[in-house]
């Protein structure tokens, strides 16, 4: 691997060897060895079964190269339109995302760092509790007799308008669910521009309309494109939503290639697949990646590399995109300057004061980001036998339901278990790849930390099926260690980014002082570095926890008779009927979800010495 | 070599034969010193030795390599070649943690999460020495500081000084026989620079402490080194006390970071005695002695000559240098008076004059002298 040349390029850096009397002393690996755990485990338990799961698809029973599956896929009709179908749903779910996403980013971006703090805590809730519970509750408000399908139907229009098991139902569900990826990501963007830049554009005489487009869009754009992405691509491996609101034609590819395995125990074709899944992300990247530069951009920002010149295609795109954004801040200029000539603007007065058309729009997206999942709640304190809203009395009978079935009370001691020790070995192993990361250079280290990434990248159904394959044959499915296993390979993307983050912004001279103080490098550690950055790895276990604690996809197929989790009991009762213990079950993990999110911010946040 | 094979730990013998090192007088020797990150050499081949007590300066730009020298010492970072002796004992490859050097850093890097007395006690904890000798030497060099009534603040707590103070007292508290400084003052406004100066100046004379100092302030090292090493792209560009610096530099760069300069380029014409002539560009002639340096006359030549050593000289005087030129700015600067003056062949004259009560007004023609000895005939550039 790397490793080797990594070594070649120390040697010949150093001639100096035939001339000091004195050799270096050997540097060989010794730094790299807190990342080789990690490395291992990544290797076994998600490299390998990924690939392994995605040869499988070229060979037949006999293990010969064949494309039968191959071939099947492309003669039945059907396989074809679920790929189409699931480009489609995920084109418009990116759609939604960014028009959706960008006003609240903006906000959040050019608020005051009080402000975007207290507000961004209603996107991050979202983005941590669980899809389940979410999508549980759009069944509630949007069922054939829930509130939001009454209110809608409230003049009795012919037929009635039907907002579940259908695209409708998708898009609502679907979008909710990927919001806050998006919001996250453009305001990470936003955040890095400089806000002197659009004062200036005015001070130039640029109208507001003129600056936004002008100056701020083209320069979110990398923010705007890396969302898009991301999106694109957690969507494409989207079942839980679609399968709980869709119908029968809006099926994605994921939930194909559930049945395949779950059903049909069909292993070949689900990674014939998961390979056409993976290459039609793996297009969608090149293509966008061509049209906005995405990679380029994102080298940039690192220091001392050669920005690489964009595309010709990246060219003539950002020509006709320039043209198109001066029509439209004159275009919005022109809008305003007739809002003047209605309410004309004094210049002896301060402007009007209060929540603008802005504000008003960013409000209603966060509610509708936070608020439908909250009906959990008061649904399952009914006294009703059936799920009801509003509810019918108030009771407690649900919990005791809940409490009182012992598989119920087993899943959650599981889901408790196994979220406590993903969280202390993805903590433990990811941090320490980190530190690697952070302080050494060497060769393809983009490449291990794009690796590491990768586990929140590929659909995670692929994960999922891949890693099934393998614990089949090692006997870990409905084990304890198989779900946590899964599950750690889920969480390391969090850890090492939490982790990397922290570290890059640390101080090394805090170190240098230690060791120049006479602090071995373990007690440096020990005494200055982990205190120093403890807020962060304790958010990084913190993610991890709740990462496993509502993770499904999974947990679906590593689940297994008494060892199965909350979220696996919650989607198998579902599927089958909605009753109001899912409600009492949803109301718990979206109180321990916002409660463990909402405390790893706290401390994150707290921690300032400075 | 004979001793290719030795381990790379900290030796406290010495090798036969390097008897250089184990000269009493030489506290700290680095010999030959490279380092490298890719393409650029932060220090290139540099040797310096640095005595018992002494203080030693290195001043340059920024970038210059003086961090790099600096943690290659401290053992931060390992040399790509060369070597470092301690105390007559190699120490190249020796970790900071094994070497008896105490380091203050640019900005101080107090631990944020320690109290100023755990701070200066980290050390000593370091060196498992028990709590009450911990707590007498911590109050000891918190004395010394005068910073006593701080023990139990947090580093964020105190002020730009007070933090400067207590990373001194943090690394004197182990009493090492080394201290390095990293721009310790970079951070503080002038009036605080200049009384830490006379403080840093004060323990250095007070307890011996071997002092290696960076800065970028040419101001700062005059007031405080022993001997100065003026950087320059990773190596040394001149090595001397302050006087030697200031009065005889030897390259343009080193007079134009040091004081003001007014450099000329021209050729030796005759070499007369101890006194050469030189004629410049823009048609001049001046006098110089190279003293021990040797010219012969078709040289071309550099020389510089301090603003200071100018002086208005009234027509018919016998300095040995005069040139008629007129005034174009004065920049009044309270005791001195900065006068930039321009010859009718066009070549720009900087003198600075002792402040007078008669104005110069820009336009005045006027006659500037000066002496032989204090024109500075420097070397050609080295690259
Ligand atoms: N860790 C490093 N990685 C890469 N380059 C470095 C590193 N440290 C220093 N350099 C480079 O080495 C040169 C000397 O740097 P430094 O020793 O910090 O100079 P100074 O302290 O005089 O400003 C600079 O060009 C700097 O960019
Ligand atoms: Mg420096």
């Amino acid at each position: 691997m790397s490793f080797g040349a990594v070594d070649a390029k120390a040697d010949a850096m150093q001639p100096a060897a035939a001339h000091s009397p004195q050799p270096a002393p050997s540097k060989r690996l010794v730094w790299a060895m807190p990342l080789i755990p990690a490395l291992l485990f990544l290797t076994i338990f998600f490299i390998y079964p990924v690939a392994d799961l995605l040869l499988l698809s070229f060979t037949n029973k006999s293990g010969a190269f064949d494309l039968e599956q191959y071939r099947a896929v492309y003669s039945s009709k059907v396989y074809i339109d679920v790929l189409l179908i699931t480009l489609k749903i995920a084109l418009m779910i990116v759609a939604f995302c960014l028009i959706l996403g960008y006003p609240v980013a903006y906000l959040l971006a050019n608020a005051a760092p009080k402000t975007r703090a207290r507000l961004v805590i209603w996107v991050l809730m979202p983005f941590w509790t669980s899809f389940l519970v979410r999508a549980f509750a759009w069944m509630i408000l949007l069922g054939n007799n829930g509130p939001i399908t009454k209110a809608v139907n409230i003049f009795g229009p012919e037929p009635p308008i039907k907002l579940i098991y259908n695209l409708t139902g998708v898009m609502i569900g679907t979008v909710q669910a990927l919001l806050p990826l998006a919001i996250l990501v453009m305001m990470a963007a936003m955040q890095n521009i400089d806000a002197n830049l659009t004062r200036a554009a005015s001070t130039m005489g640029a109208r507001g309309g003129q600056a936004f487009w002008r100056i701020y869009f083209p320069l979110s754009f990398p923010g705007v494109a890396a969302a898009g992405l991301l999106t694109f691509i957690t969507a494409m491996g989207f079942f839980i939503t679609p399968a709980l609101l869709g119908g029968p034609r809006e099926t994605m590819i994921a939930q194909i290639i559930l049945v395949q395995v779950q059903e049909l125990l069909n292993w070949r074709f689900a990674g014939a697949l998961s390979l056409l899944l993976l290459a039609l992300s793996f297009v969608v990247f090149l293509l966008y990646d061509r049209a906005t530069g995405l990679s380029s951009q994102a080298q940039s920002t690192q220091p001392g590399r050669v920005q690489r010149p964009p595309g010709r295609l990246a060219a003539t795109w950002s020509a006709s995109l320039l043209a198109i954004l001066g029509w439209l801040g004159s275009a919005s200029d022109a809008a305003m300057k007739a809002l003047e000539a209605v309410f004309p603007r004094r210049n002896d007065r301060p402007g009007r004061r209060g929540p603008g058309l802005l504000q008003i729009a960013v409000g209603m997206v966060l509610v509708f980001l936070v608020a439908p999942a909250l009906i959990v709640v008061p649904v399952s304190f009914t006294s009703g036998s059936f799920i009801a809203f509003p509810p019918v009395g108030f009771s407690l009978r649900w919990y005791e339901t809940y409490l009182g079935s012992p598989v119920w009370v087993a899943a959650t001691l599981v889901s408790f278990l196994v979220a406590l020790v993903t969280g202390l070995l993805a903590t433990i192993l990811g941090g320490a790849a980190a530190f690697v990361f952070i302080r050494h250079e060497f060769f393809g280290k983009r490449m291990l930390v794009a690796l590491f990434i990768a586990p929140l990248v590929i659909p995670r159904i692929i994960i999922a099926v891949a890693m099934f394959y393998l614990f089949a044959k090692l006997g870990l499915i409905g084990s304890l260690w198989g779900l946590i296993i899964g599950h750690t390979v889920l969480a390391l993307p969090f850890v090492v980014v939490t982790v990397m983050s922290v570290l890059k912004s640390y101080d090394e001279r805090y170190d240098h002082a230690a060791l120049t103080l006479g602090a071995t490098p373990l007690r440096t550690l020990r005494h200055v570095t982990l205190p120093l950055i403890k807020p962060a790895i304790i958010a990084a276990f913190l993610f991890s926890f709740v990462t496993s604690f509502d993770e499904l996809t999974v947990a679906l197929f590593i689940s297994a008779g008494t060892v199965t989790t909350l979220p696996k009991m919650m989607w198998s009762d579902l599927i089958l009927q909605m009753n109001p213990t899912l409600a009492a079950v949803s109301a718990v993990i979206l109180i321990i979800a916002t409660v463990i999110v909402l405390a790893a911010e706290a401390i994150k946040r707290r921690a300032s010495y400075e | 070599m004979a001793d290719l094979a030795r381990p790379a730990h900290f030796q406290s013998e010495t090798a036969p034969g390097e008897s250089r090192a184990t000269s009493a007088s030489i506290k700290l020797d680095i010999r030959g010193v490279t380092k490298r990150y890719g393409a650029v050499t932060a220090i290139d081949d540099v040797s310096l030795s640095v005595g018992d007590g002494e203080f030693l300066t290195l001043l340059g730009p920024s970038g210059s390599g003086k961090t790099t020298l600096l943690t290659a010492v401290v053992g931060l970072t390992a040399p790509d070649r060369g070597e470092v002796w301690i105390d007559g004992a190699l120490a190249t490859y020796a970790p900071p943690y094994k070497r008896d050097i105490g380091m203050v850093f640019q900005n101080y890097a107090l631990f944020p999460h320690l109290s100023v007395f755990e701070n200066i006690a980290f050390p000593l904890r370091m060196r498992h020495r028990d709590a009450a000798t911990i707590r007498r030497q911590v109050s000891r060099v918190l004395d010394i500081v005068e910073l006593g009534h701080t023990a139990d603040r947090l580093p964020r707590q105190l002020s730009g000084g007070q933090q400067q103070r207590i990373a001194l007292a943090r690394c004197m508290v182990y009493q090492p026989s080394i201290i390095v400084m990293d721009e310790p003052l970079g951070a503080l406004d002038k009036r605080l620079r200049d009384s830490m100066q006379v403080e840093i100046k004060r323990l250095h004379s007070q307890f011996g402490i071997t002092i290696l100092y960076v800065t970028h302030d040419q101001e700062e090292a005059l007031a405080l080194s022993d001997r100065i090493c003026l950087m320059r792209d990773g190596a040394i560009e001149q090595l001397g006390t302050p006087h030697e610096l200031y009065f005889r530099p030897r390259t343009i760069f080193a007079a134009n970071f040091i004081g003001d300069s007014n450099i000329f380029e021209g050729i030796v014409r005759s070499s007369s005695g101890d006194v050469v002539a030189i004629e410049t560009e823009g048609g001049l002639t001046l006098h110089a002695r190279p003293g021990t340096q040797r010219v012969n006359a078709g040289d071309h030549i550099q020389l510089t000559i301090r603003p200071e050593h100018m002086q208005i000289v009234p027509a018919g005087d016998l300095a040995a240098n005069q040139i008629s030129c007129h005034v174009e700015s004065v920049l009044f600067a309270g005791s001195l008076m900065k006068v930039f003056c321009r010859t009718d062949r066009g070549l720009a004259i900087q003198a600075n004059l002792i402040a007078s009560r008669q104005e110069l007004r820009s336009g005045t023609p006027v006659q500037l002298g000066w002496s032989a000895e204090d024109v500075v005939l420097l070397q050609g550039e080295r690259r």
